[in-house]
């Protein structure tokens, strides 16, 4: 018998009796009348900072918030993107010490400001890991109350290749206990909320 | 030794042994805070429980469900009925790719399979990424708490070691400077690795997607770069679907450190173009268990930690004592389960104060699991006579009103210097016993109530 069948056969055989199935009702969880207050709040105790603005603007503000960042990957914004763009096959170590990583999210999560990036095709999977500094953007209307509506989000889209919830620059407190913003990923991160 | 025995060496140290306590307490605190933000956390943490019981339930169908998804998305499944298996799946797949350097992230499961050691052995270098993982790693030392590896350390502790390892100051030990230090020597063994290993928080059978939480990045980093992707996670992994991922994103973070979530929250589906993903499914003990009503329950666990935080005896002992891979209370009621004579004192490590119980967001019944183990490892022999006989002594006496009101009247009795004495009561070492009330409720009682 192989491994795989020892083991299904041993999980039917202690199969533990049926309970209830439970599962929240579709509009469940905290919901916030203000979503946009709250994203802000929430953001702040993770270390980043919510930056409203323009799409017109955006460039500009991006530029403003870092005006040293000389390493940029902006592939949406063409007028900042000055490293090698993604595509396939690419080695995904050139994006070390990307000064500046932007990237477009699909929405944001009001309760825990988590940004949902998803990966497609692999191409930038590395960049907003490797890069000093990230930048977010989300447009306005995206704003969700929980984590119960993002992932029914995400399941009624087509399954992502890879993808992640960013809520503020990496940390760590691994040393007594102690915050340190800048851990192995970004250093600092800004969500800007685009109209 | 068992766990008093360790505890009692940790305690020596009385200073650190507080330093300890607080700052457990401090992240069980910013639990509460998070905890008590959100309306519906008691709803959340029953309905973590129910899905949980259905995926024990549906286990065996979730599983093939998955391995069925992961093919579709062209993801290597391996099952491992113990850790030898796990080690040799997991050596296999290195040494065919050629994989000379590996970065790990957190895995539980990979410290409870010994993997390292044998990784080593075979001439595999093997960086743990997760900065108090790499500070334990460094001491050669194992992990004191599942989510916070190194709580045990100090920073000038940590300020020596990074001198000696990467060359920094040694009387720097401002918690920044050696932060940056690790992450720009580890950012090199990122760049330079030829696989990363990580753990699973979740794994969604529907999809066949893996989900994993950190807060430092390093999961990602270490499956964005190399060329191979090995994950390495225990059966009960399992959420049967990704909107079950709503509950139990939002219970796991607040639990574990207060935070509203960790920083990344990844999924993973397929491998990169040009990559390859595996993962490993791992058994070691855990069906069985699954067979065994009054434990089942702990197979839950989403590896939060609160229930360390908040334990007394934890906090007081240290992770170390507890001799076991996971230590606190599920450390104490899952490594019985694996090997029953090497860890029939920890059941025992415990006040039975039901907090753990309180606190766990899945809410597994803890402290009534520490109470069984005690019955069952006593039954099969594995519990030393002298305390056998003092729970028999315990027992008649506080079984039998007669002999309960001799020894209320005896205690009353015992000279102060008796029960003061910090060699003859253990009890006096650390804190001083109220003093016994000179009359008995039961004296108090007759006196107030009006006769009728
Ligand atoms: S038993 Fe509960 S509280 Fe303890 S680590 Fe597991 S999930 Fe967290």
């Amino acid at each position: 018998m192989t491994s795989r069948d020892t083991i299904l056969a041993s999980l039917r055989q202690n199969r533990p009796p049926a309970p209830e199935a439970v599962r929240p009702p579709s509009d469940y969880g905290i919901t916030y009348p203000d979503k946009q207050a709250r994203l802000a709040e929430a953001l702040l105790p993770a270390g980043g900072e919510l930056i409203p603005c323009s799409r017109a603007e955006l460039a500009e503000r991006v530029r403003a918030a870092w005006p040293e960042a000389k390493k940029i990957f902006a592939p949406s914004l063409p007028e900042l993107h000055n490293v090698p763009m993604p595509e396939a096959g690419i080695d995904p170590k050139i994006y070390d010490n990307l000064d500046l990583c932007l990237i477009e999210g699909r929405f944001a999560v009001a309760e825990n400001a988590a940004v949902w990036i998803p990966h497609e095709d692999g191409k930038h999977r590395s960049a907003p890991f490797l890069a000093t500094n990230l930048a977010l953007i989300v447009p306005d209307g995206q704003i969700l109350d929980n984590m119960h509506q993002a992932m029914a989000r995400i399941a009624a889209s087509p399954l992502p290749e890879a993808g992640a919830f960013i809520a503020g620059p990496s940390k760590t407190a691994d040393i007594e206990q102690c915050l340190v913003i800048g851990a192995h990923g970004p250093c600092m991160m800004r969500l800007f909320l685009v109209k | 030794m068992g766990h008093a025995e360790a505890a009692t060496k940790f305690n020596l140290d009385a200073e650190r042994t507080g330093w300890h306590d607080k700052a457990l307490w401090f992240v069980r605190a910013k639990r509460d805070k998070a905890a008590a933000s959100i309306p519906e956390w008691e709803q959340l943490r029953t309905l973590a429980e129910g899905i949980k019981a259905e995926t024990l339930n549906r286990l065996p169908e979730l599983l093939e469900q998955f391995e069925a998804a992961c093919t579709r998305n062209g993801v290597k499944v391996h099952f491992a009925v113990d850790a030898k298996e796990h080690n040799a799946i997991v050596l296999g797949l290195l040494q065919k790719a050629g994989a000379k350097k590996v970065v790990k992230s957190k895995s539980m499961l990979t410290e409870e399979c010994g993997l390292n050691p044998v990784l080593y052995k075979n001439n595999i270098e093997v960086v743990d990424t997760d900065l108090g993982e790499r500070i334990v790693q460094l001491r050669h030392e194992p992990p004191s708490h599942i989510v916070l590896p190194a709580i045990h350390t100090k920073r000038e502790e940590i300020a020596e070691l990074f001198a000696k390892e990467l060359g920094t100051d040694p009387a720097n030990a401002d918690p920044t400077y050696l932060t940056r230090a690790a992450r720009g020597d580890i950012r090199k063994r990122f760049l330079e690795a030829d696989a990363g290993i990580t753990g699973v928080n979740f794994a969604i059978a529907e999809t066949g997607g893996i989900v994993i939480c950190t807060n430092e990045g390093n999961a990602d980093l270490g499956t964005s770069l190399p060329k191979l992707h090995i994950a390495c996670m225990g059966l009960e992994k399992f959420l049967p679907k990704l909107e079950d991922l709503g509950v139990f994103t939002r219970l796991l973070a607040r639990s574990a450190t207060g935070q509203n979530i960790t920083t990344y929250t990844s999924l993973f589906h397929k491998p990169r173009p040009g990559a390859e993903m595996h993962i490993v499914i791992v058994d070691n003990g855990r069906s069985a268990m699954m067979g065994r009503e009054e434990y089942r329950k702990s197979l839950g666990c989403i590896r939060c930690g609160a229930c360390m935080n908040t334990c007394p005896v934890y906090r007081r002992s240290g992770g170390h004592s507890y001799g076991s891979v996971i230590p606190g209370p599920i450390g104490s009621v899952l490594s019985p389960g694996m090997d029953p004579a090497a860890h029939s004192s920890l059941p025992f490590a415990s006040t039975l104060c039901g907090s753990c119980t309180d606190v766990c967001p899945v809410k597994i019944n803890l402290h009534e699991q520490l109470l069984a183990w005690r019955g069952d490892l006593a039954k099969a022999g594995h519990v030393h006579i002298a305390k056998r006989l003092a729970l028999k002594a315990a027992s008649k006496v506080l079984s039998n009103t007669t002999l309960y009101r001799i020894a209320a009247k005896a205690l009353r009795l015992t000279p102060g210097v008796l029960m003061r004495n910090k060699t003859l009561n253990p009890w006096e070492r650390s804190r001083d016993l109220p003093p016994v009330p000179p009359k008995t409720f039961r004296q108090l009682w007759k006196e107030r109530k009006p006769q009728s």
